[in-house]
């Protein structure tokens, strides 16, 4: 069957593939110095640093920064996330995994959990073009739209292709949205908040090639690796409470016993991407997310629905209490942000001295606070 | 004529004060004099050594147009401070010193064909090396042997061939120097198809770096890989088929990154 390639397998059949001639001040043709390997991604940030006034002269909005802020000191992160672009984000030496709308879902999702991915590109090759994202929020779907009993076989999983589920979906689909190397991390930010999504991938624009996935969690990584050097706006040193951050009440939450299929559909039908798992006494026990799903493709346990969350968990090194990364709606943002960073998770479970689940504060919380917030008010 | 002219070659890279003997110098350590009787190519060589005497015209005479001289190599890895080296090819005459380098003695003695007696003379004793053969002499004690064959410098025959063809070239600023001999005409020649090269060329050892395969270290995010080597960049890796899936790889810079694509596509 011959088939047409995505772009970059075609640009290896070219001769030579020379590099576009790019407007940014790097020099084109370095080589990556070994301090930027990988494993060193704080001396990698750092590198940036040293470039940071360079970069800095390219760009107006950054020059207004060091005038401006003299006024506004809260506007710091968004100034300097539109300062930076996407391509500053990127690892030097990464991994993007890519597929073809007409592969099966199940081996999708198998491909996923194999290197270790939680999303990937579509790539549709009538099209000529990325069409989309698979996410495990899609293995979610599927699940609760197909499931009916631990006894029938979820024939619809074995058979459908990617194409075949993006087409029934096709009414409640978002615009699939990506963004450019060379756009800022201000607008990844917004990108990522206003279309509700939590994988945004960087597609060059002039290639067509896909690039890297960015997530909430990384820029907001990057983003802490220079915040000390930042001016630090009046809010960082105010409690959740007192900003009236994150979800602080009507928090959904699920229990130990709760059916592992209850939870899918509160994942959907409330649009949360973790529940707390709560004992009777509303007390934190554990924390399941929609990651732990992608669980039931690598142990092919997705056939049996009705099993608890306790049982779902069971595959975690950490269980119980201890692994769930909280915090106290009294506690300062600057440290939140902190110990959000350093768990390298997506969300906090906010809770009281009695450990009794209060809220919940999550990396979209916080970016749309301290960077998109001040800017758009200002 | 072939061997004078790698000796040149010798004298004008390396270093010129090295001791570079002919056979038949008589003593080496007098001062050295331009030799401005220059006949021979050969003895014009000798006389950019530093070591060339009046003593020894006669003997080059002979030699030069007797039997052709061969650079002979002699080696010392004994240690020692002062390092000199006499032999029948000099009638035991005169002591040749040997030059340090990296804790070797070394020195390189032009000698005619044949078996050549020598001993090394270390810090003022006569010694000979054991890892070379020896040869017992009449006084009852033994001298290494040196056995001096022309078919052994058949490659500075080629070497001499080649120097000439450059420097000829040079002298009359032609571009034939450089194609190699044989009729030339406008037929295309029919290529030999031997049955050695049947099967696809080799993979080079640096494409079986696979950093796909490298295992990352738990910690880190797991899209996250091994800075790739720059050979690895634009090639075309694919995991054999199987459950009807191909994956497809490859690993592109991106100005100062570099991304691996994997493609899954159903076949």
């Amino acid at each position: 069957m011959v088939s047409k390639l995505p772009l970059f397998i075609m640009s290896l059949l070219r001769p030579k593939v020379s590099p576009r001639p790019h407007p940014s001040s790097e020099p084109k043709s370095a080589p990556p110095t070994m301090a930027q390997s990988l494993g060193n991604e704080h001396t990698h940030a750092m590198i940036y640093k040293s470039n940071l006034m360079k970069l800095s002269q390219d760009s107006d909005s950054d020059k207004m920064e060091i005038e401006d802020l003299e006024d506004n000191i809260d506007l710091a992160f968004g100034k300097f996330m539109r300062a930076h672009k996407c391509y500053d984000l990127i690892p030097t030496s990464a991994k993007l995994v890519i597929f073809d709308t007409q592969l099966n879902v199940k081996k999708a999702f198998f491909a996923l959990v194999y290197n270790g991915v939680r999303a990937a590109p579509l790539w549709d090759s009538k099209q000529q073009d990325y069409v989309g994202m698979l996410t495990i929020t899609d293995f979610i779907n599927i699940l609760k739209m197909y499931y009916k009993s631990p006894l029938v076989k979820i024939d619809e999983l074995e058979d459908h292709k990617i194409d075949t589920w993006r087409d029934l979906f096709k009414t409640q689909q978002k615009k699939f949205v990506c963004i450019d190397p060379d756009e800022s991390l201000f607008d990844a930010v917004k990108r990522l908040l206003e279309s509700h999504v939590h994988r945004l991938p960087v597609i060059e624009k002039a290639t067509g090639n896909a690039i890297y996935i960015l997530t909430h969690k990384r820029i907001l990584r990057y983003l802490y690796l220079y915040m000390k050097d930042l001016p630090s706006p009046g809010f960082m040193s105010q409690t959740l409470e007192e900003l009236n951050i994150g979800t602080l009440k009507n928090v959904i939450t699920a229990t130990k016993e709760t059916p592992l299929i209850k939870a899918l559909n509160l994942f959907v039908q409330h649009r949360i991407s973790a529940l707390p798992v709560t004992d009777n006494q509303g007390k934190i026990v554990d924390i399941y997310a929609k990651f732990d799903v992608i669980n039931l493709a690598a142990e092919k346990t997705y056939n049996n629905l009705d099993i608890t969350i306790e049982q779902a968990l069971l595959h975690r090194d950490q269980q119980g209490v201890e692994s769930v990364a909280r915090c106290m709606a009294t506690e300062t943002l600057k440290s939140v942000i902190e110990r959000i960073v350093k768990a390298e998770v997506h969300r906090l479970v906010i809770v009281n001295e009695k450990d009794t689940v209060t809220g919940v504060i999550s990396l979209s919380d916080i970016l749309k606070y301290i960077v998109l917030r001040p800017m758009e008010t200002h | 004529m072939g061997n004078s002219s790698s000796a040149k070659n010798r004298h004008t890279s390396g270093d010129e004060t090295a001791p570079t003997l002919v056979a038949g110098r008589h003593d080496s350590t007098s001062m050295p004099v331009d030799d401005g009787n220059m006949y021979d190519p050969c003895v014009y060589k000798r006389a950019r050594a530093s070591t060339i005497t009046p003593g020894a015209k006669s003997a080059q005479t002979t030699y030069s147009h007797g039997p052709r001289l061969l650079p002979t190599v002699f080696k010392w890895e004994g240690g020692g401070k002062d390092v000199y080296i006499c032999g029948s090819f000099n009638n035991w005459k005169s002591k040749i010193p040997l030059v340090k380098s990296q804790g070797d003695f070394y020195t390189i003695v032009d000698l005619p064909e044949g078996e050549h007696e020598y001993k090394f003379y270390i810090d003022g004793n006569w010694v000979k090396d054991p890892s070379e053969p020896t040869k017992s002499n009449q006084l009852g004690t033994e001298n290494n042997i040196v056995r001096v064959r022309n078919t052994d410098f058949e490659v500075f025959e080629a070497l001499a061939i080649d120097s000439r063809n450059t420097h000829s070239s040079k002298k009359h600023e032609s571009n034939e120097g450089g194609s190699p001999p044989g009729d030339y005409s406008q037929v295309i020649p029919v290529k030999q198809t031997g049955g050695k090269h049947t099967g696809p060329p080799f993979l080079p050892p640096q494409l079986l770096q696979i950093i796909l395969n490298k295992d990352t270290p738990a910690h880190v995010e797991p899209s996250l890989l091994p800075e790739p080597n720059h050979v690895m960049l634009n090639h075309l890796y694919a995991l054999s088929i199987k459950d009807g899936v191909m994956v497809l790889s490859a690993t592109h810079r991106f100005r100062k990154k570099y991304v691996t694509t994997l493609l899954y596509k159903p076949i």
